[in-house]
């Protein structure tokens, strides 16, 4: 009698597990991954959503197919994609979130909460700035690559060999969230037919405030992190160019009295190749001057940014943190309020290794 | 007055780590960080190492009375407060021991539900739980340590991607070393209590090893094993979360997966969670027995009967839990109780034992 109990009690539990624990299954081949999402400005609180799913023709090509829909909010708007989609719409694979320029000026504090609740949004994302508008910039279609693709390899290309630095999700919220520094975002736009990276877009708080002066990009990075290899212009004189390959950079920051007004010292070192050089001659005294005037330049570029910085309040460069990091029962309200005034020096040394295969 | 148990029934010393750890190393470990470094900021890892030692002291205050007692808690109760007084402090270890079974089983049902399936209700999937439950625990003793032994060695694994999220991390967070009063670690101490109880069944299945003075020193080695393994993920998340981010993250152990792309997966915490269910299992099933073993001992009632009462309790009470906010709740609850028994209940019952001890010998 008691077995049968048990019996009928075991295969009631496996019949209840199998009814009502079921969830709707999601088949890949019936679902439309997003690779890549875009935000417009709509009018007060409302923004224009830009999906880009990958179609993947029989012969082998891959095609765009875009979405587009207007709402206050971001979740909304995919229902409202949804109704035009003949398969389901998810987000699951999502690799690049463009926001347009206008609507990145607004803050976009808020449009990062759908991105930072969902969990099926990676860390990884690719968040950046649309120079124009999102929507024309995603429903083009650039290379062999569905859009998505192509721009999160873009980037992607970029931070390693170029002078973005490096960054995802994570490290942006990371930056947004911190009382004492400040994120920044790279800024894509259109050039003809082409995408290209324009520059560095700096936020204070959620809100764009203006973008990195060119000169000012590759310093930007070293200082952030070490350069494995970036490029380096530098002009000798009036019309003399010489390019240095292969840069490394490392950096290190000094404070002193940290308690009361604060010091910041940045050492940076510099060790590259010359690639190309405009007046053929590298003898000593041309590779001396080269690196005089590579320490004077970047040193001129370095201290022009970072004064550019505190003179907007906005500190990329985690120097607070720097600060923070030194100090005991540091106050971060009294830190916010002395930014602006600090003495920040940078000293550069510079290393040319070799100058190729010709003297 | 001790208690015997058949040689058969019984387990070799060295299992006592995997029994310790395996209980220890659960749900808390999802979600610890945010409530100790919310109090003490980057010093939070220094929290964890004091707790560590603290859990060692309590094992081997716990040892020291069992040594002597050669029994349970219910007969280290019964000896010290008396039959009345005693079974009463047992049977609310018993219910705390019950609660601790809900808090870990709806935790992780939550997690599924947030993480995985939005749409998974919970009766089926916890009704399919305590059926695997219920199916260990009546196979004895020995199928219990067999199944923590499984869940440590198993998903071992595991560690090695807490080592991934260094890549974006940056080790300037942690300092200045100590940067917080005394006071405040001693409250981020209580926060930790949840994530490290465990070690208290040692008094329920004490009787249940081989040689059990030996296994002492296997406790020990449980207790530094998790408290390692949370030290590294403490580590892990101050360096690679801002503190004020961190504040606003539920589950920091599986954002820190949420950055690891493999070629395959696109979504790594989808299988940490999984594995999650293994390291889950054991925890539930060393809590349902200790607490069966323990109305088993007070009531003089069979192990089985008291154990399918206890499954119903935790099944109805879970089923009842569905929102986030009740669920919080009921956590912090937990966590509050869990900090009583470990680091009040247990000192106490120790010093008042060994001055009862003390007085019987004269006597």
């Amino acid at each position: 009698m008691i077995k049968k109990v048990k019996i009928a009690a075991v295969l009631g539990i496996i019949f209840s597990a199998l009814f009502f624990g079921r969830v709707p299954s999601q088949i890949l081949d019936d679902l439309n991954l997003a690779s890549a999402v875009g935000y417009d400005f709509a009018g007060e609180n409302r923004i224009k959503t830009t999906s880009v799913v990958p179609v993947f023709n029989p012969d082998k090509s891959v095609g765009n197919e875009t979405f587009t829909a207007t709402d206050e909010l971001s979740k909304e708007t995919l229902r409202k994609m949804n109704l035009s989609s003949a398969r389901r719409l998810v987000n699951g694979k999502l690799e690049v979130a463009l926001y347009s320029k206008e609507l990145a000026k607004r803050g976009i504090g808020d449009l990062l909460d759908t991105l930072q609740r969902d969990p099926s949004i990676s860390e990884r994302l690719l968040v950046a700035v649309a120079d124009g508008e999102a929507e024309q910039l995603l429903t083009n279609k650039y290379g062999d690559r569905d859009t998505g693709v192509f721009l999160s390899m873009l980037i992607d290309q970029n931070i390693k060999a170029g002078l973005v630095p490096t960054y995802n999700l994570h490290l942006f919220l990371n930056n947004y969230y911190s009382k004492l520094s400040d994120p920044f975002l790279p800024l894509i736009g259109q050039k003809g037919k082409d995408v290209q990276i324009k520059g560095i877009a700096l936020f204070k708080g959620d809100r764009f405030l203006k973008t990195l002066h060119e000169d000012h990009q590759f310093v930007f990075k070293a200082l952030l992190e070490k350069l494995k290899s970036a490029n380096y212009k530098l002009r000798l004189k009036e019309d003399e160019f010489v390019v240095i390959e292969n840069v490394n950079s490392k950096h290190r920051v000094r404070v002193r009295n940290g308690k009361h007004t604060p010091e910041i010292s940045i050492g940076l070192r510099v060790k590259g190749i010359i690639r190309e050089k405009m007046g053929k001659t590298t003898n000593k005294r041309e590779i001396h001057y080269i690196k005089k005037q590579m320490k004077k330049q970047l040193e001129k570029q370095g201290t022009e940014m970072i004064r550019s910085f505190q003179q907007s309040g906005i500190d990329p460069l985690h120097l607070g943190n720097e600060v923070r990091s030194r100090t005991r029962n540091f106050n971060t309200k009294k830190w916010l309020a002395q930014y602006p005034d600090i003495k920040i020096t940078i000293k550069v040394d510079v290393d040319i290794l070799e100058k190729g295969v010709i003297d | 007055m001790s208690i015997q148990i058949k040689d058969e029934f019984r387990v070799s010393p060295f299992l006592v780590l995997f029994l310790v750890h395996g209980t220890q190393y659960g749900i808390g470990v999802l979600s610890f960080q945010r409530d100790v470094a919310s109090i003490v900021g980057h010093d939070a890892w220094i929290s964890v190492i004091i707790t560590g030692v603290i859990l060692h002291l309590l094992i081997w205050m716990m040892y020291s009375m069992l040594n002597k007692d050669k029994g349970d808690l219910i007969t280290i109760n019964q000896h010290t407060f008396g039959k009345w007084i005693g079974n009463l402090l047992s049977i609310f270890i018993i219910i705390f021991i019950l609660s601790h079974t809900i808090t870990v089983l709806r935790s992780y049902i939550e997690i599924v539900q947030v993480w995985m399936f939005p749409l998974l209700k919970t009766w089926p999937f916890a009704l399919v739980i305590l059926l695997a439950v219920y199916y260990i625990v009546t196979s004895g003793f020995r199928v219990v340590t067999g199944v923590s032994f499984l869940s440590v060695v198993l998903p071992f694994y595991l560690v090695f991607t807490f080592f991934v999220p260094i890549e974006f991390s940056n080790f300037r967070n942690l300092l200045p070393v100590f940067d917080h009063s005394f006071v405040e670690m001693a409250r981020s101490i209580k926060t930790t209590a949840l994530s490290f109880s465990g070690i208290e069944h040692i008094l329920f299945f004490y009787p249940f090893i081989q040689k059990p003075e030996s296994s002492q020193k296997w406790a020990h080695y449980g207790n530094l094993l998790t408290t390692s393994l949370y030290l590294l993920i403490m580590v892990v998340t101050l360096v690679f979360f801002e503190h004020e981010y961190l504040n606003s993250v539920i589950w920091p152990t599986l954002m820190l997966w949420k950055i690891i792309e493999l070629p395959i997966v696109e979504r790594f915490e989808i299988i940490g969670v999984t594995s999650w269910a293994v390291v889950m299992i054991p925890i539930i099933c060393v809590m349902f027995w200790s607490a069966s073993r323990g109305i088993k001992e007070i009531f003089k009632v069979k192990q089985k009967k008291a154990l399918v009462l206890l499954l119903f309790i935790c099944f109805m009470i879970s089923c009842f839990l569905t929102e986030r906010e009740m669920i919080q709740q009921f956590n912090k609850w937990q966590s509050e109780v869990s900090f009583f028994i470990l680091l009040i209940y247990i000192p106490i019952l120790f010093v008042c034992y060994h001055i009862r001890y003390k007085l019987r010998r004269k006597g």
